[in-house]
């Protein structure tokens, strides 16, 4: 902190000086506006300890307030078994401009020096370090200028989220007070979303939840139920005015690959860090009714904007299809939001049945739809759309994981260009949850492009595909090449572990023949 | 020469005391590389446009002694943007050890600290505009980061 002492006054006060005459000019005001427009609200530029005290509790911590040594306030609580403090620094008469909030991991094992590094490459906002027997997981906020009123809890629940990403990071558990958790699936209430905040009862319930918490029903009863009730017609999309949206799409099927698409409507006011959607889904082929769970992973989706991800089930036709399930949700990560907002987007989730829409904008009652064939839109030749165009990857060593690109020649209509990424373990380890940030690039395309691929976990000989879709024309490909793989997370948990065992992370060009 | 001073700081604070004190501001929740620009080189930061491959904005910030790179993120509507990242890379001769990383993450403040996969010390400060913050509080991180490098560049020669 000596770095900043004094209060920097002079340098305040030039700042300001020089921040009256620029704002005087109206070319900054006059600034055409996104999402949000600029308007005056009430800022805060200090704060106390008893404010912040007042805050805290507001949330549900039990906090101490005390005063250290060298007359730093400081307030002590605990979040899911970890010491947390927060510090204030810079105060005149009790009013203090910086804010620090550090929790801190105890115990063993200590994670290593590269893990802390990994940590700080790809966290944001905060810093993790350690000393002999602990891991610290610290964030700063700076008061002066002025922030809204509500910056502070967005502070405090952006390093409520870092530190649960560091403890998925370090291999521990984190479980945020003030954190919503999504039940654990028990098997015995498969199609509801439960809703548990542990050790505390859920604040506001919407009547839905409180309904289905009520009566808990068997597995057979519910589905029957949910049947009947979720007529779903074809203009039924769900569109509350607020929280999370999911909407399924679907495309056509081909060589036994169907992609199910669940796109996710942000409408809340908050961007979200990471939102894992596992679901389940339901449909029939020849050997009868099948489900499968499956689990989407929505990186970075900004307030009120959307985000698409793809899975490929094996079945042979969208006939199959019966209905899509959101089964339940198991992490709701969020940024810059107060606690409460989870129960927003809880409230706001849609029914558990989603209908299906096909691609030619057809849209059928996800629970009526097996009941005839649904009409394909155009019947499209049976010959191979999807290619696994890659070149095979020199396998020269045994024990990696063989990475290479898939690709469709099929734009899919209103959507793009699927992408995929095949991973098959030829190694002894389990990957928990892979991820794979790949670079590659078209031929003649201006740059090259970045794309993360979640695979999932991984068991030895197993082998993981994922998709993304593009937005760019798929005819504007006429070859890609997987240049590198700039990132592979996976091994225990996030921690890097699986850089050494990729089996490429070059290739050649690879040529795309388009089938038109 | 003091006195000049005094009256220097006495006029100027006449000149700002309306926004010091107001509590109610102008609050931004996203800002443009334009704005942005605009706000630097009103503090004699020169500013130049970076190219980045993921196509979002980025800003090249020049404080003299130091270059940063501004890396712009939540960019929903237009060049607007919900939060900012300043970067800076540093050469120094020699690899600094993890160790000397982690005192930096330990006694240092506002910025993170890493090494790169070729040893290279990188400092990042994440700034959220989302929660809301007033153009004075993004000036003070704008001028902050130009303290936090000349610290860490310190922090690096000193070593262990």
């Amino acid at each position: 902190m000596a770095l900043f002492q004094p209060r920097l006054s002079w340098l305040i006060l030039l700042v300001v000086l020089t921040l009256h005459v620029a704002l005087s000019q109206p070319s900054f005001a006059t600034e055409p506006s996104g999402l949000f427009q600029p308007r005056d609200e009430e800022v805060i530029e200090t704060v106390t300890a008893k404010e912040m005290l007042a805050k805290l509790k507001k949330r549900g911590f039990k906090v101490t307030h005390t005063v250290s040594d060298d007359d730093t306030p400081y307030i002590f609580f605990q979040t899911a078994g970890n010491d947390t403090l927060v510090l204030l620094y810079d105060c005149e008469k009790e009013q203090c401009s910086i804010v620090k909030m550090v929790t801190l991991f105890s115990g063993t094992p200590l994670p290593s020096f590269d893990q802390i590094n990994i940590f700080n490459h790809y966290a944001r906002y905060v810093r993790a370090y350690t000393d002999d027997d602990t891991a610290f997981v610290e964030s700063d906020m700076s008061l002066d200028g002025g922030l809204s009123v509500d910056a502070i809890d967005g502070f405090v629940t952006r390093h409520q989220t870092m530190s649960a990403f560091f403890a998925e990071h370090i291999g521990r558990t984190f479980d945020p007070a003030d954190q919503y958790r999504w039940s654990e699936l028990t098997g015995e209430q498969p199609d509801t979303v439960m809703l548990k905040r542990k050790g505390k009862k859920i604040a506001s319930v919407s009547k839905s939840q409180a309904k289905a918490k009520q009566k808990p029903v068997e597995k057979k009863s519910i589905v029957k139920k949910k049947v009947k009730k979720a007529p779903a017609t074809a203009k039924q999309a769900p569109d509350p005015s607020s929280g999370f949206v999911f909407e399924v799409l679907a495309s056509r099927p081909d060589d036994g690959l169907y992609p199910v698409i669940l796109k996710l409507y942000n409408k809340t006011q908050w961007d979200i860090v990471k939102l894992m959607v596992p679901i389940r889904i339901t449909y029939e082929n020849e050997e009868g009714k099948q489900s499968r769970d499956v689990t989407y992973q929505y990186p970075d989706v900004v307030a009120g904007e959307s985000s698409t991800e793809s899975i490929w089930i094996p079945v042979k036709s969208i006939s199959q299809i019966k209905q899509v399930a959101i089964r339940w949700i198991a992490d709701c990560n969020l940024i810059g939001d107060p606690a409460a907002q989870c129960d927003d987007m809880v409230t706001a989730l849609p029914s558990t049945r989603v209908p299906i829409r096909l691609p030619s904008g057809a849209i059928v009652n996800g629970s009526t739809i097996m009941e005839k064939e649904p009409p394909q839109p155009k019947p499209q030749p049976i010959k191979k759309k999807i290619k696994k165009v890659v070149k095979p990857v020199q396998v020269s060593a045994p024990e990696k994981l063989r990475v290479s690109l898939v690709s469709t020649m099929e734009q899919i209509e209103g959507m793009g260009c699927p992408l995929g990424l095949e991973v098959v373990n030829h190694t002894t380890h389990e990957f928990s949850e892979l991820e794979m940030v790949v670079r590659f690039r078209q031929q003649g395309g201006v740059a090259p492009l970045d794309e993360q691929f979640d695979l999932g976990a991984l068991q030895p000989g197993g082998k993981a595909m994922a998709f993304k879709l593009l937005e760019s024309d798929c005819g504007a490909f006429e070859s890609a090449a997987l240049q590198a793989i700039s990132r592979c997370t996976g091994e225990q948990g996030r921690r890097l572990g699986c850089a050494n065992w990729i089996e490429i992370s070059e290739s050649n060009l690879i040529p795309l023949t388009h089938s038109r | 020469m003091k006195q000049s001073l005094t009256l220097l700081l006495l006029g100027l604070s006449v000149f700002v005391a309306p926004m010091v004190g107001a509590e109610i501001k102008t609050v931004y929740r996203e800002m443009s590389p334009a704005q942005i620009t605009r706000l630097a080189e009103t503090m004699e930061v020169k500013v130049t446009n970076k190219k980045r491959s993921d196509g979002l904005p980025g800003l090249t910030l020049n404080y003299g002694d130091y270059n940063a790179t501004l890396f712009f993120y939540d960019c929903v509507v237009a060049d607007q943007c919900g939060s900012l990242r300043f970067s800076a890379a540093f050469s120094m001769g020699k690899i600094p050890t993890q160790q000397v990383i982690n005192n930096w993450n330990d006694n240092g403040i506002f910025a993170r600290a890493y090494l790169s996969n070729s040893g290279t010390p990188i400092i990042f400060w994440d700034y959220s505009l989302r929660t809301g913050a007033t153009v004075e509080s993004v000036a003070y991180t704008i001028l902050r980061f130009k303290s936090v490098m000349a610290a860490f560049v310190e922090h690096l020669q000193k070593g262990e």
